[in-house]
C-alpha cells in the first residue's frame, strides 16, 4: 500500500531470506491452525498499517497540505497523533485476539476448580 | 521529512514501515502481558496436579506431555512465533527497500578500525542447523554476492531494537555491554584492559559501549557472518569508534596466545552447544594474558530455581524460537566448567542491568545473588586467568 515498491520474490538465493529454517510444527496441533494464525496476524499488521495511512491522509488534509504518495510516505506523526495511533492499534489487537484470550482463560480456569469460569 | 535515523547506519523507515514495526512491538507486548499470564495459570495448575500425584517437582517432559494437547498452549506457541516472524519480515522488507543506500553508506564510511572476513569460514553446525531466533538466514547466511553487502547486519540491528521493546538500552541496544562494564568495574577494579575481545559481537552494539568505557583500548569483535560484520564495522565507524571485526568461531580463533586483557560475551553462550561451551572457555583461557579477565553475560534465568511456567517459557525459546542451547546454557554449572578450564577468582551470579554508562564509584552491590528478572538483571559468570 506504500508508494514505495516493496521487495518481491527475487532470485532463488534471495528467497532464503523468506524461510525460517528449522521451524518446528506445533506439537499436537492441526498444522492448518498454525498457518491460519500466521495469516491472521499478518493481515492484522496490514490493517494496522492501512489504518495509519488513512490517519496520515486525514491529518495532512486537515493541515491543507498536499496529499501525495510521497507526502504520506514521509509523514511523521506528532506526539499527540502517535498516542492516538497507539490507542487505535491496541484496541484492534485486543479485539482480534479476544477470542484467543477468552478461550485460554476458560481452559486455564479448568485446572483451578475443574469447571469453566464462564 | 522522513523519520530521523537512530544512528547513521540504522535503516530508515518510511511511514508504513514505522507503522508496521510499531504494530509488531504492540502485538508482542500484548502477548507478553495478556497471553503469558493465561498460559502461566494453566501451567502452574498442571504442575500442581502432577506434583500432588507424585509428590515431586514435575519435569519439563511431564509438563510438555500434559500441555501439548491443550489448545491454549498450542495457540500461544503459534501466536508468539507469528509475532516473531512478523518482526523479521518487517525488518527484512525495510532493509531490502534500501539495500543500495545502506551499501553506499558502508562504502563511504570513515576508514576506522578493520574488517577481516574469511571466504572459507565454516559456520559451526549448531548455528547452521536452524535459523536462530527464527531470523531468516540467521547470523551467517549471505546470498551469493551479499557477503559484500550489509543485509543481515542491518536486519539484525533493526529487529533487535524491536525485539527487546526498547528495554535493552533503546535503539542503541547497548545495555548488555554497559552491564559487562559495570561488572568489570565492580569485581575486577584493578583491570585496565588495553586489548579487549568480544565473542559473538553481532552488530557491535555492546562493543561500542565497552570501547567508550575503556578509552584508548583496542577492541575486537568476532562473529560468524560476513555481512553482519561488514554492517557492524560500518556502524561503529559511522559512530566514530575504531573497532576491529573478524569472522571467526569462538571455539577456535586465530588470535595468538595471551593476546587480550579482557574477553567477554553478551548473551552468546545460549546460542552455542554443550560441546562448544567448554571449548569456548578453553579458547578464552588461551587468548587471555595471565591476569586477564573473562566475563560471560547470559539471560537472567537459572533452571534450578525455575518454576514450572519458567521451564515451559524457556522450552518455548528452545524449540519454537530456535534457541537450541537455551536450556543447556541456563542449566550449565559455570563454576565447575570455568574452574576446569583453569581459571581462578570465579564469580557466578546476577548483576543489576546498567542503564547507561556505569561509573566506577556507583557499581557497588550491583552483582550478587538476586535475580530481579528480565531486563532488570543479567546472569554473569566471570573469572581470571591465573597471573602465573
Amino acid at each position: 500500500m506504500s508508494a514505495t515498491v516493496r521487495p518481491g520474490a527475487g532470485s532463488a538465493s534471495q528467497l532464503r531470506y523468506k524461510v525460517h529454517k528449522g521451524r518446528r510444527t506445533v506439537p499436537g496441533a492441526d498444522a492448518r491452525v498454525d498457518t491460519l494464525m500466521g495469516m491472521v496476524m499478518a493481515l492484522m499488521s496490514e490493517v494496522s498499517v492501512l489504518r495509519e495511512r488513512v490517519d496520515a491522509h486525514e491529518r495532512l488534509n486537515a493541515e491543507q497540505k498536499p496529499v501525495t504518495p510521497a507526502s504520506v510516505d514521509d509523514f511523521v506523526p506528532d506526539e499527540l497523533a502517535t498516542r492516538a495511533r497507539a490507542v487505535v492499534r491496541q484496541r484492534m489487537i485486543e479485539k482480534v485476539c479476544r477470542p484467543l484470550l477468552a478461550a485460554g482463560s476458560t481452559e486455564a480456569g479448568k485446572d483451578d476448580d475443574g469447571e469453566d469460569e464462564e | 521529512m522522513p523519520a530521523p535515523r537512530i544512528h547513521p547506519m540504522m535503516p530508515a523507515n518510511t511511514h508504513d514501515e514505522t507503522a508496521e514495526q510499531m504494530f509488531v512491538v504492540a502485538l508482542k507486548s500484548f502477548l507478553y502481558t495478556e497471553m503469558d499470564p493465561v498460559v502461566r495459570k494453566l501451567t502452574l495448575g498442571v504442575a500442581d496436579e502432577l506434583g500432588s500425584a507424585s509428590g515431586e517437582r514435575p519435569s519439563l517432559q511431564q509438563l510438555r506431555r500434559r500441555l501439548e494437547d491443550r489448545p491454549i498452549y498450542q495457540n500461544w506457541i503459534s501466536a508468539m512465533r507469528s509475532a516473531q516472524e512478523l518482526m523479521w519480515q518487517a525488518a527484512g522488507d525495510c532493509v531490502d527497500r534500501q539495500r543500495t543506500e545502506l551499501e553506499e553508506l558502508e562504502r563511504s564510511a570513515p576508514k576506522l578500525g578493520t574488517l577481516r572476513v574469511d571466504p572459507n569460514f565454516v559456520v559451526p553446525r549448531y548455528l547452521a542447523a536452524t535459523d536462530t531466533h527464527m531470523m531468516p538466514g540467521s547470523y551467517h547466511f549471505d546470498a551469493p554476492g551479499d557477503e559484500q553487502g550489509v543485509r543481515q547486519g542491518a536486519v539484525f540491528d533493526k529487529a533487535a531494537s524491536l525485539y527487546s521493546l526498547g528495554r535493552q538500552g533503546g535503539q542503541m541496544n547497548d545495555m548488555r555491554g554497559q552491564t559487562v562494564v559495570a561488572h568489570v568495574f565492580e569485581i575486577y577494579p584493578d583491570l585496565q584492559p588495553q586489548k579487549i575481545l568480544e565473542m559473538g559481537c553481532t552488530v557491535g552494539n555492546s562493543l561500542v559501549a565497552v570501547s567508550h568505557a575503556f578509552p584508548g583500548s583496542e577492541c575486537t569483535g568476532i562473529d560468524v557472518g560476513a555481512s553482519l560484520l561488514r554492517y557492524a564495522h560500518a556502524r561503529a565507524s559511522r559512530l566514530g569508534v575504531p573497532l576491529h571485526f573478524v569472522q571467526a568461531n569462538a571455539e577456535c580463533t586465530d588470535f595468538p596466545d595471551n593476546s587480550f586483557d579482557l574477553v567477554y560475551s553478551s548473551a552468546m553462550l545460549h546460542e552455542t552447544s554443550a560441546k562448544a561451551l567448554p571449548r569456548i572457555m578453553a579458547e578464552c583461557y588461551r587468548v587471555l594474558r595471565p591476569g586477564g579477565v573473562m566475563v560471560h553475560l547470559e539471560v537472567p534465568f537459572r533452571a534450578e530455581t525455575a518454576d514450572a511456567y519458567d521451564l515451559v517459557r524457556a522450552d518455548f525459546e528452545t524449540r519454537f524460537n530456535n534457541e537450541p542451547f537455551w536450556m543447556g546454557a541456563v542449566s550449565a554449572d559455570y563454576g565447575a566448567i570455568v574452574k576446569k578450564a583453569g581459571f581462578t577468582d570465579i564469580h557466578a551470579g546476577f548483576s543489576d542491568a546498567a542503564f547507561g554508562p556505569p561509573q566506577r564509584d556507583k557499581v557497588k552491590g550491583m552483582f550478587g545473588n538476586e535475580n530481579k528478572g528480565g531486563y532488570k538483571s543479567w546472569y554473569i559468570a566471570s573469572a581470571r586467568k591465573p597471573r602465573s
